[in-house]
């Protein structure tokens, strides 16, 4: 079920959880992420738990990503994906 | 495995021989269970994708030394049982199925025509006083740990390789404490006496070389004693161009196809442009060439490994029964996740540990996909796992240790039912105290910021779908 824009007073009050955010990324040569920048930090990414693919609504507007739930030099666990349609960057909150 | 025929041309003296053989550097990153991430660094630009992200000091160490001993396992076998040593024996694949290989075999076995990934039937009948024995896991992690420790206390840097033989040491700025190459590597394997019997340290094979792919590759080239050692870039390009394409650590595919097309070398491999090998096998071609220059270094990388939380039990006699099992799963979840240090965190991965009747022991590791501390959902996991792996004898003990931890434990642990009188929001009562402070909110703000989380399309594989904040209103 996707989420439609809040627009009366019942959908006001709801909010997305999780809702992905963009986020700068380095990259090797294989597409991993090797570095993220996060609150105006650069962190080096010390290991990539799993990673997967995401392809879903071709029908309509598709969604196609590659995931990766990596955990940071600081020891943050973060789960970034790539949308393979725009090639932008976002993380999940 | 690309590295079995590496080993094969590159060792005549190996003690025994392995099924799995051995794994590069990379694929080491490939292959872990911990699903290690490439060494970063690379020699190679790295492509920038969205908005490149500049900086960033390269981390771990360029300078590296690989310590490797092949079919580490057989040989801690022997040191075991030394009675064994001058016998035909054979170290049985890890795993229970109805067609058991081998893994492991002594070069005895060896001459007698037993072969890593042989049937037992078959092993047995070309060598009749072949010993087999059941791997023991347990035993071979234990001396692996010890192992990084003691190197801990050389080096800063430490990485163990997948191959449980193999660990990669990181040597920038040791030769102000240690002097040479030579006498840096001779101090690392001092180290080993403390933790290893002097013949097995004497066993180890030792390469030096910038990076973890030139490090493994000399170490793959070194002979027992006879450490291989090269020093700079330069000369790792020219020791690398006599190495043959076995040694890298690509798919057996394109190594045969390379042999077929007469590249033998990383020499001959070099000289082809990079658009042909691109063209002929893409990515792995092109990084096959970084490699094979020397253009790509990967660091030492070091390795973080939380301290794991162990909880143990012993059966008054050894059991066979899966419910015994299962009953003994759910106390060892529940005793570790009481610990102390256990809170605040959740849990990510684990591993079970079982000691066989008759010795020996049985291990399987488990990876929860979300981090969490509810037992039901670890307990569910590490019964599965159970059962479609189960322990191949009766236990006498199991170990469950959690080894790899999240972040904190999900928040709706806070309401969980009976925490704390009225607390408990599952029937949509309300506690008084929470409306009150809902009413003050909104006083003080004009409006409640305070929100619950409701699910929408719980099972959706976008993870914005799932749930939403919705306002909490009394």
């Amino acid at each position: 079920m996707a989420l439609r824009k809040a627009t009366g007073s019942a959908t006001r009050r709801l909010r997305r959880l999780d809702a992905p955010r963009d986020i700068r990324v380095k990259t090797d040569d294989a597409g991993r992420p090797i570095r993220v920048a996060r609150a105006r930090r650069v962190l080096a990414v010390d290991r990539i738990v799993e990673s997967w693919r995401i392809d879903d609504e071709w029908w309509r507007s598709p969604i196609s990503r590659r995931y990766f739930v990596t955990v940071l030099e600081d020891g943050a666990h973060l789960t970034l994906y790539r949308d393979l349609v725009t090639g932008a960057w976002y993380v999940h909150a | 495995m690309a590295h079995s025929r590496a080993l094969a041309a590159a060792f005549s003296d190996t003690l025994g021989r392995s099924s799995s053989a051995s794994s590069s550097p990379a694929e080491d990153a490939r292959r872990s269970p911990h699903a290690r991430s490439m060494p970063h660094g690379s020699g190679t630009a790295a492509t920038t994708t969205a908005t490149g992200v500049r900086g960033g000091a390269k981390r771990g160490s360029r300078m590296a030394a690989c310590l490797w001993l092949p079919t580490f396992e057989l040989r801690l076998e022997l040191v075991r049982f030394p009675d064994l040593d001058s016998t035909s024996v054979a170290l049985l694949s890890p795993g229970e199925s109805a067609r058991r290989t081998l893994w492991q075999v002594s070069e005895r076995a060896w001459d007698a025509g037993v072969r890593p990934g042989q049937l037992i039937s078959q092993a047995v009948s070309l060598c009749p006083s072949l010993t087999l024995l059941d791997p023991d896991p347990a035993h071979y992690d234990a001396a692996v740990e010890a192992i990084l420790e003691a190197l801990s206390a050389r080096t800063p840097i430490v990485e163990p390789g997948v191959e449980r033989g193999k660990v990669f040491l990181g040597m920038d700025g040791l030769g102000r404490l240690y002097g040479s190459p030579k006498n840096q590597l001779r101090a690392m394997l001092r180290t080993l006496f403390d933790v290893l019997p002097r013949p097995l340290v004497a066993s180890y094979r030792v390469g030096y070389a910038p990076g973890t792919f030139g490090a493994w590759t000399a170490a793959a080239r070194a002979t027992p004693g006879g450490p291989v050692i090269v020093e700079d870039d330069a000369s790792l390009a020219r020791f690398l161009s006599r190495c043959p394409v076995q040694a890298l650590p690509v798919e057996d595919e394109m190594v045969t196809r390379l042999e077929r097309l007469s590249i033998r070398t990383l020499g001959d491999l070099v000289r082809l442009p990079e658009p042909a090998l691109v063209a002929q096998f893409g990515q792995d071609g092109r990084d096959a060439l970084a490699w094979a220059t020397a253009r790509r270094i990967d660091p030492v990388r070091p390795w973080h490994r939380p301290r794991p939380i162990r909880a143990s039990l012993e059966f008054a006699d050894a059991t066979g029964q899966l419910e015994v099992w299962h009953a003994a799963l759910d106390r060892l979840v529940e005793r570790a996740l009481a610990r102390d240090a256990r809170r605040g965190r959740s849990i990510h991965e684990m591993r079970i540990i079982g000691h066989l009747e008759g010795g020996g022991s049985w291990s399987v590791d488990a990876i929860l996909r979300e981090p969490t501390a509810e037992k039901g959902r670890i307990t569910y996991l590490l019964r599965s796992r159970m059962e479609l792996d189960p322990p191949p004898r009766a236990l006498t003990g199991l170990v469950l240790e959690f080894t790899d931890f999240g972040a904190p434990a999900a928040q709706s642990e806070l309401f969980e039912a009976n925490a704390e009188q009225g607390r408990t929001l599952a029937d949509g009562k309300v506690p008084p105290s929470l409306k009150e402070a809902v009413r003050e909110l909104r006083l003080r703000l004009g409006d409640s910021p305070l929100y619950r989380v409701v699910e929408l399309d719980p099972w959706s594989r976008i993870p914005e779908r799932r749930h939403a904040l919705l306002r909490f209103e009394v």
